[in-house]
């Protein structure tokens, strides 16, 4: 789980839905019990309110013959619901009755009496919902009628009323829980997919589950914007690396006339001016389109296992001259065996323009070291400098096409070294970082451990 | 030298013609791949100039054909395809040199009289090389001046060897990178100056005669 999960969206749609689904059982219950519990119940106590009011009155207008011949008659009759009645007399002496038992003593309010029968062999339950009325003269008569399945209900509904309210919640957790899964799931897809086009790989597109659903009708907007966003992108580049090939070659043709211009009129400071003018327009042409193919994947490499700390020893070599020439003290410190799956003379490019990068910023008297080792079974490359360092804010900028950084004014070189750099070691799948340092820069290139 | 040319860009083509007709070889011009292969295969030269991109045939399959055919004539690859593994893939192909496009015609020259003068040599590769006083044996990786030893690094004995085996004829610095570097690289400054000039130090210091000579804006030459 992770640390946002408690303020999520999909942790709060699992409560809400869980929260919800807990009312509606409530409501459903208290819905059941009002219609076919408390109402039904609620008519009973009327009715046998009304009869004992009819029978009291009997009783004292008419005296015992009359109330008994009341109650028998009303026993007899084949109402809804089954009439039971107890008649004692003053003395304590049952009258009449068809109710086996009853309280000994009187009770105030409503109360229920079991009142099993046995009819043609078979025990039928009831339950009498009566009320006691004591007359003046010390006579007590009780008056119910049935109301055992409402009961039943009752007892069945509170037996049961637990075990619902637990498996709601229980099935609203899960339900939720399922529910936010699914929404994650799917919002993940949309934002890893989000995460790989910012990463540089623009053709990354939102996978649709196809079920036609809001978050695929989202992931097809998305998918539209991003195909529009790519165009507008190669589009671009595409103009960009087309301008340096068709400029490429009227430039060859430039550079043959102004050379057959130098050997027919012999040298010229201009024309020689105008030709190596020239020639730096074509490195920059020929860097531009280097970059643009390693880019576009169209490098047709060879890889192969190369080992590292051998080639940087070759880079080392071919800059030592240029150390000493200036003054710069130049240390290699390599572990033995560092390999990786690349194209060498790609990383040996890289290298080479980290190393020229290196030089340039560095002053006399100052030191570059060039480092291989394993950092967590990466295999990486180390070029530490002591020169200037970055500007902030230069890092993230210092691999754009054409980027020079502050100080740089004066030193040769178009700004696509580093680019070069970039690009190979996006198509190693290797990372490159720069960090300012008290006094330089630390260049790093990681490449992808071996499996 | 008799050469081939094989080139659909008719501008280039006359530049090339011209160039090196002024250093004096004889070049023959033929601007798309079948007439190419006809008059490659018809008669004897002493080096082919082969464009990659040609119409109606691929410059990787002449050159194919010609090798197909044992005919071991050296062939120089110019390309507009210029990265590293187009070159690779030329040179795999059985050309023996690969130039991008665009490129400086004194760089063709100094390639093409390399390649020419390969041939030639090709005899003595291994054994002792004299020019003055200098003695280069390429075998022992040995090399003295005036009967006294000079010690060299490994990278500046190869430079030397270059020099040495293309004797009198200009040597690029991009020659001299892929010859003694085993890597396909664009150095970004012109680094090799500097292990030049070590190793001219070490060849021509205390000597009356420098043998090692910068050819300006080209590159180095050894001569006496």
């Amino acid at each position: 789980m992770t640390p946002g999960f408690l303020t999520s969206l999909s942790f709060r749609l699992a409560i809400a839905y869980a929260g919800l689904l807990c009312l509606s059982m409530a409501l459903l219950s208290a819905a059941y019990y009002w219609i076919a519990i408390a109402r039904p119940l609620d008519e009973i106590r009327a009715q046998v309110n009304r009869e004992a009011q009819v029978l009291a009155q009997t009783y004292i207008v008419d005296g015992d013959a009359a109330l008994v011949a009341a109650l028998e008659k009303r026993s007899q009759s084949s109402g809804s619901r089954q009439a039971f009645h107890a008649f004692i007399s003053p003395e304590g002496r049952r009258v009449s009755a068809n109710l086996p038992s009853w309280p000994a003593r009187p009770v105030r309010g409503w109360f229920s009496i079991e009142a099993d029968i046995y009819r043609e062999g078979d025990e039928v339950d009831f339950s009498a919902l009566s009320r006691d009325r004591i007359f003046r003269n010390g006579a007590r008569l009780i008056v119910g009628r049935n109301a055992e399945e409402i009961e039943d209900r009752e007892e069945v509904l509170a037996n049961a009323l637990p075990w619902l309210l637990g498996l709601t919640i229980l099935f609203g957790i899960a339900g939720g829980l399922f529910m936010s899964r699914a929404i994650t799931r799917r919002l993940d897809t949309i934002s890893a997919t989000a995460r790989s086009v910012i990463a540089g790989n623009l053709g990354g597109r939102v996978a649709i589950a196809g079920k036609g659903d809001d978050f695929d009708r989202l992931a097809g907007t998305i998918n539209v914007m991003l195909a529009r966003n790519q165009e507008l992108f190669e589009a671009v580049r595409r103009v960009s690396d087309s301008a340096a090939h068709e400029l490429r070659s009227p430039l060859a043709r430039l550079i043959a006339r102004l050379e057959t211009l130098e050997v027919n009129i012999g040298h010229r400071p201009e024309l020689e001016a105008a030709i190596a003018e020239a020639h730096r327009l074509q490195s920059i042409f020929n860097a531009l389109l280097r970059i643009a193919r390693i880019e576009g994947g169209r490098y047709d490499g060879c890889f192969s296992d190369v080992d590292l700390a051998a080639l940087a020893a070759d880079a080392v070599e071919l800059y030592a001259p240029l150390a000493a020439e200036k003054g710069v003290e130049f240390l290699i410190e390599a572990d033995v065996g560092i390999a990786t799956l690349a194209d060498r003379d790609l990383v040996f490019q890289a290298l080479v323009n980290l190393l020229d990068n290196a030089f340039k910023h560095t002053p006399a008297g100052g030191c570059i070291r060039v480092k291989v080792h394993y950092r967590d079974d990466e295999p990486v490359i180390d070029v530490i400098d002591s020169g200037p360092g970055l500007q902030p804010g230069d890092a993230e900028r210092i691999t754009e096409r054409f980027f020079r950084g502050e100080g740089t004014q004066g030193l040769p070189g178009e700004g696509l070294g580093l680019s070069l750099v970039a690009a190979i070691v996006h198509l190693h799948g290797a990372r490159l970082v720069f960090h300012t340092l008290n006094q330089g820069l630390h260049a790093q290139m990681a490449f992808m451990a071996r499996p | 030298m008799h050469i081939l040319l094989i080139e659909d860009d008719s501008d280039l083509a006359r530049h090339i013609v011209a160039g090196m007709g002024q250093s004096g070889h004889v070049v023959e011009h033929r601007d798309n791949g079948r007439d190419g292969l006809v008059q490659a295969t018809c008669e004897r030269y002493d080096l082919i100039i082969l464009d990659r991109m040609l119409p109606g045939i691929d410059g990787l399959k002449i050159l194919a054909a010609l090798r197909a055919a044992d005919d071991e004539t050296p062939v120089l690859l110019l390309s507009a395809l210029g990265d590293v593994d187009e070159r690779v893939k030329g040179l795999r192909a059985g050309g023996d040199d690969y130039l991008g496009k665009p490129f400086a015609c004194s760089e063709l020259l100094a390639r093409v009289e390399v390649l020419g003068r390969r041939r030639a040599l090709s005899g003595d590769r291994n054994g002792e090389i004299r020019i003055a006083d200098l003695v280069v044996d390429l075998a022992g990786h040995s090399v003295k001046r005036g009967g006294k030893r000079i010690e060299l690094t490994l990278r500046e004995f190869r430079i030397l060897a270059c020099l040495v085996r293309n004797c009198g004829r200009v040597v690029t610095r991009a020659m001299l990178l892929e010859e003694v570097w085993d890597y396909n690289f664009d150095p970004q400054t012109n680094i090799i100056d500097q292990h030049i000039s070590n190793l001219r130090h070490k060849v021509d210091r205390g000597h009356a005669v420098p043998l090692i000579h910068t050819v300006r804006g080209t590159g180095y030459v050894l001569r006496e």
